[in-house]
């Protein structure tokens, strides 16, 4: 994992500095809420419905023991005792006091932490694969780059006042778990003709209001052209992306007004005539990035223990071993999703007793590392199989022992009416009435993988636009109802889901969701997901099965 | 003929008329918690006991508070109506403000006791 250099060190210390200084002004009255309110976002901190929210990056969901310790720490004493994983694989905390944040922030740096650049119009926090490093199906690890993304993007002085926030992705998989096509820049790892590992690059996918797949603008990037060919795109972006108007600023829509080609076109003119060298970095600095990230001092084929054992034994191990755990590239490891949806809490919440729990297993057990994951939970991406049951029974007295990973139950909820200032309607109650609905494991281990995914507005941070059952929230004279979309996913075959009618009233949509599946059920051919059947036989008969509810 | 009520902001993205009934409401600006305006010019976490205006009043409450910085962000005027003694949300906004002054709804812990 990475670790600070000095320089690192010292900007986020004297950002820490600078910002304390300011909120001493504000609260002082030596500046006004007008002046303060940008200043307070690029360090991360929004003022919700009814606190203040900080949300603090955690670079491409990469975590270690003593930083999973400290956010508890932050939970416990700033906050009301938990925080809140987000789609971005950073984690917010909802109630910290204005005048507290600047010491909150202290105790982030003394364990390589921030909250800069988590807000704002910026180049966000890049995220990327949870199981990178770990899946048995990546090119290399991602993360790396990621890295080399995020060293180049903070306080990069030409990228700081874009026209709109900006949204970088990086997977090495087949299998897209960073959901690359729906970000502003989607880079996905490929091998081209000769056997090298480049980069396609995409631009233009995007949610929001005006929902896109990203478009393929180079199918091969070598990589160690990354990052001038990444000052291209958002060169061209900086200069023609429209600030006149908030709906019309993100990439997407330029790309899709200009036409990929012709945009395209703009980025390698611009990439043609840029001095590459004084962008691109040398070999021997990528080799140092790379060296962070060297694969964990694995055992050579370890013995498995009582893995196989306990399944036969114990029916609950078993179903957790089908949904939570993944296949590892190193013989005798795997990688294990910690559940942050059970019925008890809202989607992605996890308590500063979990966050400890989890920060004691990953150092006993996993090399000291976690993941969070844009679906909102949390990974240990290497665990010896002779230590899963093990660690299966430690997290069921938590609340963190749900099977349910890919499943009905494993929703995506944007934070909602609870909490966010700009919601029509609540989107965690919905999450737990579905959740609860399908509680029966038998049930939901039968309709097999389904993402769910609620936005309590349009602004759709709970993705709802590429959730296999889409949910978005619509305020209707003032009360709340649900608006369905189908077929959308987020993964390698990514498509925008399709409005299904109506809007559902609070009593209506959990039992329409259950029609949907019903119907799916009744109508799926062999080893069919719910998407495939809804692709199969379009969205007619899903509608008529929708409204019937 | 009487022009239309002013134009207002009504929390968040949303906007309204002053019609009816109002309280002014704001975050605390020191810890961003949701308060409301009394009579003597004080602020309160607990909307039971805020003061109600309607028309000009309202406007000129609403800009007295705007000035109050170092106190209170953002404030705007909300919908109630006076339950005997109490001063409840109203409108078209009912659930916002009513989540504001009570809690998030999804756990008891996080409520807001004095406003039950
Ligand atoms: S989707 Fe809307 S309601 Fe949900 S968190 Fe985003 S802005 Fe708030």
């Amino acid at each position: 994992m990475y670790r600070y250099d000095e320089f690192d060190a010292k900007i986020v210390a004297d950002r820490v500095a600078q910002f304390r200084g300011q909120v001493a002004r504000r609260v002082e009255g030596d500046i006004t809420e007008d002046e303060f309110k940008p200043l307070r976002l690029m360090n991360g901190v929004y003022l919700q419905l009814h606190a203040y929210m900080l949300r603090v990056a955690i670079p491409y969901g990469t975590l270690n023991a003593a930083q999973l310790r400290k956010l508890a720490f932050i939970a416990r004493t700033y906050d009301k005792n938990f925080g809140h994983i987000t789609t971005r694989q950073n984690i917010q905390f909802n109630w910290p006091a204005l005048t507290d944040i600047p010491d909150i922030l202290d105790h982030l740096a003394e364990v390589e932490m921030h909250a800069i650049q988590t807000s704002g119009n910026c180049i966000r926090n890049v995220t990327s694969d949870q199981f990178a490093g770990a899946g048995a199906d990546e090119l290399e690890d991602p993360r790396p780059w990621c890295e080399i993304i995020r060293q180049w993007s903070t306080f990069h002085p030409e990228f700081s006042f874009l026209p709109r926030k900006f949204k970088i992705a990086v997977t090495a998989a087949p299998q897209d778990r960073a959901a690359v096509r729906v970000h502003d820049i989607g880079l996905h790892m490929k091998k081209n003709a000769d056997g090298e590992t480049g980069f396609e690059v995409l631009v233009g996918g995007g949610l929001g209001r005006t929902p896109y797949i990203g478009q393929v603008i180079r199918e091969f990037l070598p990589k160690d052209q990354l990052l001038s060919y990444l000052e291209a795109i958002l060169r061209v972006y900086n200069s023609l992306g429209r600030r006149d108007n908030i709906y019309k600023a993100r990439i997407k829509i330029l790309v899709n007004e200009l036409g990929a080609e012709a945009f395209r076109d703009m980025v390698e003119a611009e990439w043609a005539v840029m001095d590459k060298a004084r962008i691109d970095l040398p070999g021997d600095e990528i080799e140092r990035i790379h060296a962070y990230f060297a694969a964990p001092d694995f055992e050579n084929d370890p013995d498995t223990g009582d893995f196989d054992s306990a399944q036969g034994a114990d029916k609950g191990f078993a179903r957790w071993v089908r949904h939570n755990v993944r296949a590892h590239k190193q013989k005798g490891y795997a990688s294990v999703t910690l559940s942050l949806k059970p019925t008890t809490m809202a989607p992605g919440d996890i308590t500063s007793e979990q966050m400890e729990l989890v920060a004691d297993i990953a150092q006993t057990h996993c090399f000291d590392e976690v993941r969070t994951t844009h679906e909102q939970n949390l990974v240990l991406p290497h665990v010896r199989k002779a230590d899963l049951y093990a660690i299966y029974q430690k997290l069921a007295p938590y609340g963190l022992g749900s099977s349910n990973a890919g499943l009905v139950s494993d929703i995506i909820a944007c934070p909602g009416l609870d909490y966010c200032n700009l919601a029509n309607t609540r989107s965690i109650p919905l999450a737990q009435r579905i959740q609860k609905r399908f509680e029966d494991l038998d049930r939901q281990e039968n309709i097999g993988e389904l993402k769910i995914k609620i936005s309590g507005c349009i602004n759709a941070c709970g993705h709802h636009h590429v959730g296999h059952i889409g949910i978005l929230g619509v305020d209707k004279k003032g009360e709340e109802f649900y608006q369905v979309t189908l077929g959308g996913s987020a993964a390698e075959d990514a498509s925008i889901g399709e409005i299904v009618g109506r809007g559902l009233s609070t009593d209506e949509v959990v039992d329409a969701i259950e029609s949907l599946i019903s119907f799916y059920l009744d109508r799926r051919s062999d080893g069919e997901r719910f998407v495939d059947t809804y692709r199969r036989l379009g969205p007619d008969p899903f509608k008529e099965a929708l409204y019937v509810a | 003929m009487a022009d239309k009520p002013a134009k207002i902001s009504t929390g968040g993205v949303k906007k309204g008329r002053n019609e009816g009934e109002k309280a002014v409401t704001a975050n605390r600006l020191s810890d961003g918690i949701t308060v409301y305006l009394y009579e003597d010019g004080s602020w309160h976490d607990s909307l039971r006991g805020a003061a109600v205006f309607e028309g000009d009043d309202a406007l000129a409450a609403l800009e007295q508070a705007t000035v109050e910085e170092t106190i209170v962000v953002g404030p705007y005027l909300m919908d109630v109506v006076q339950d005997g003694e109490t001063v409840v949300p109203a409108g078209r906004a009912l659930l916002r403000e009513t989540i504001r002054s009570a809690g998030p709804t999804i756990k008891s812990d996080y409520s807001r006791t004095e406003v039950q």
